[in-house]
């Protein structure tokens, strides 16, 4: 428990003294949201029926932005290496790497979602369904995108083959997550979209260690 | 202390990129013994060095580590060996101190022993800078600290004298040779020739 | 069983092997091909509806089943070269993905063509469809996974990682597009298919599927093998390198 602490210690220190994208990701889910109302006109109706899904899409394409960096930067300068010869075992620094994604993409966006959500136009009274999904739904963004990114290690080259990789896998958060609001909005009760959504977490969480240490493992050989 | 030998490797073989680069090779590493691991360029001295440690698997062969076959990168708990690779594993944006800090928090050092590395390859002055700042040799020197205070009995050692100017050479020797005196062992691979006392070598070709 | 998977963990063995089942799986193809497109195109009667386009089915249908069998046994490989480390089931993994691509896009391709005279339009955001989309979209992400990574044996063992990483979302996929489509629109689209088929039909249905099914069988042994062809190739060119020296 001591030497997890210490790693999300200092995974979020790097991050804030500008060593990853953190900081601009967060900024993107900030500017992606303000694109919507500028794009589609004042039409506050039409708004109100794509504020969900324009949460959630800035949401997404934010992780996936911070997400590349997740394992890059400690693979490549060798101190993966050096934490695995530590005695710390690999599936381990993967979910503290994951926690410390999340608390520095996941969590921002979560706290700065009921704002986002006045200014797009979505109801006040929905925005706890909001953040309830938003609260289930970051921790799998950033898990299923940990595994492709580890293997983006392996790539060398990365960034665009990874994304395109991460986008469909992505996809039932997306769909669930904004489906929880609709129907929500709607009348028909979200709280069944945010059973499934609370369910991928659990399988992904211990699917994804396994698969991301095999291809960190993978990019040593 | 049982006769158990700290690593030994028997019959081995090893690849890189598809190819074979080296086969039945034979390492016994004791207490207080170095090994020089010496040969051409891609003979696979690195890769040879990756294999002892588990990066890479071995296509036949046996390692025995401490008489178990369990590699270091699979070992749970405390470190059992400190790895000096071509890559220094320092936080760029950090400052000295807290890369320093970092390991030997992990490693559960002692603060006078990382004080005493630091003094012996006289770094007290940059503490506070970051890496981003440091020259190539001034890295290398630094992932010499974090050797020297590593609480293990065995150094794996690839090229560490890269980077190092004569002064910090001569320095290198001193904390090798110190390291065995006080009951370590070393396997390094290395250009150089090195004259420590009881140093075998292993040929790789 | 095992047993018989060990001794084909070696790569020239599983060679011969396939190179011996080859020929045979491709005559095979042809002969049910050729039988099952003569039912299909002249021996089974017109849907009472649909007229003569329902005969797309018997294209659209199978390759709509191989896309989701091609997957179920890539992911059958990859957990097979994930825990056992069995080393051709990633090279199948990886020889897998191509065909299983083409299968997808041939049953979306038909399915399209088939859908703008029955249903008036070429492509709806429907559960099936979407879903079907998002598997192609898959196998493309695994294809281009493959291809960046230079070394052929490493590029196999990620594109294992990678199907099993995707085998566990796709049922996710199915199900969270059922959810989100019956919101917005009532499941509008009923096909010729299930159990009230009948069954003149149902022969040159099944006749292509197993043409298809023996295809992918052959094709994906003439992947492996052409690969096994490949790193021997760059073996024996290594070897020249090292003798001249």
């Amino acid at each position: 428990m001591n030497i997890f602490l210490k790693l999300i210690l200092k995974d979020i220190r790097s991050t804030f003294s500008g060593g990853s994208d953190a900081g601009a990701a967060i900024l993107f889910y900030l500017l992606a949201i303000i694109m919507f109302p500028l794009g589609f006109g004042s039409d506050n109706q039409l708004l109100a029926q794509v504020a969900s899904g324009a949460i959630w899409m800035a949401a997404l394409f934010s992780s996936m932005l911070s997400l590349d960096r997740v394992f890059r930067s400690d693979y490549e300068d060798g101190t993966l290496e050096q934490m695995v010869l530590s005695g710390i075992s690999l599936e381990f620094i993967i979910i503290t790497k994951c926690f410390s994604h999340w608390l520095t993409n996941g969590l921002p966006i979560i706290i700065l979602s009921p704002i986002m959500a006045i200014i797009i136009g979505l109801d006040i009274q929905y925005c706890w369904i909001l953040i309830m999904a938003l609260l289930l739904g970051t921790p799998s963004l950033t898990l299923i995108g940990a595994a492709p990114a580890a293997l983006s290690c392996t790539v060398g080259k990365g960034g665009v083959i990874i994304t395109m990789v991460v986008l469909p896998l992505m996809l039932p958060i997306l769909i669930l997550g904004s489906g929880a609001i609709t129907a929500e909005i709607k009348g028909m009760g979200g709280i069944g979209h945010l059973y499934v959504l609370a369910a991928i977490f659990p399988i992904a969480s211990v699917i994804v260690p396994f698969l991301a240490s095999k291809a960190i493992r993978l990019g040593w050989e | 202390m049982t006769n158990i030998p700290l690593i030994e490797a028997q019959e081995i073989s090893f690849e890189r990129g598809g190819r074979e680069i080296a086969s039945n090779i034979n390492i016994l590493l004791n207490k207080g013994e170095v090994y020089f691991v010496k040969g051409k360029n891609g003979c696979g001295k690195t890769t040879f060095l990756r294999c002892l440690l588990g990066f890479i698997p071995i296509s036949s062969g046996k390692i025995l580590w401490y008489g178990k076959e369990i590699f270091p990168i699979f070992n749970k708990g405390s470190p059992r060996v400190a790895w000096l690779g071509h890559l220094n594993a320092l936080k760029s944006i950090m400052s000295v101190k807290d890369n320093l800090n970092f390991y030997a928090d992990i490693w559960k050092v002692k603060k006078n022993i990382v004080k005493d590395a630091i003094q012996f390859l006289s770094f007290d002055d940059y503490l506070e800078f970051p890496v981003s700042w440091l020259s190539a040799g001034e890295k290398r020197r630094l992932s010499l600290i974090r050797l020297i205070f590593c609480p293990v009995k065995i150094w794996l050692l690839d090229e560490p004298s890269s980077f190092l100017d004569e002064l910090n050479r001569n320095k290198l020797k001193i904390i090798m040779q110190n390291h065995i005196n006080s009951g370590g062992s070393i396997i390094c691979a290395t250009h150089d020739s090195v004259d420590i006392s009881n140093a075998k070598t292993l040929l790789l070709d | 069983m095992i047993k018989v998977l060990n001794y084909y963990a070696n790569p020239g063995r599983f060679r011969r092997l396939s190179e011996k089942m080859y020929p045979w799986s491709l005559g095979l193809t042809i002969i049910f091909l050729l039988l099952g497109l003569w039912f299909a195109l002249f021996n089974s009667p017109p849907d009472y509806q649909q007229g003569e386009t329902v005969r797309i089915m018997y294209v659209h249908v199978p390759s709509a089943w191989m896309s989701l069998f091609i997957y179920s046994a890539m992911t059958i490989f990859s957990i097979f070269s994930l825990i056992w480390k069995h080393p051709m089931a990633d090279l199948l993994c990886k020889s897998s993905a191509p065909i299983g691509a083409c299968f997808t896009l041939i049953a979306l391709v038909t399915g399209s063509i088939w859908g703008k005279p029955t249903w008036g339009t070429w492509w709806v955001w429907d559960a099936r469809l979407t879903s079907v989309f998002i598997l192609f979209l898959i196998y493309m992400g695994l294809i281009g996974l493959v291809r960046a990574i230079d070394d052929q044996v490493k590029s196999a063992r990620a594109c294992a990682i990678l199907t099993l990483m995707c085998a566990i979302i796709i049922p996710f996929i199915k199900f969270s597009v059922d959810y989100w489509n019956t919101l917005h629109q009532p499941a509008s689209i009923i096909r010729a298919g299930g159990p009230s088929i009948h069954h003149e039909m149902l022969i040159p249905l099944f006749l292509m599927a197993v043409s298809f099914m023996i295809f992918y069988f052959s094709f994906v042994l003439l992947n492996a093998q052409t690969e096994l062809y490949q790193r021997r190739l760059k073996a024996i060119f290594i070897k020249n390198v090292e003798d001249k020296k």
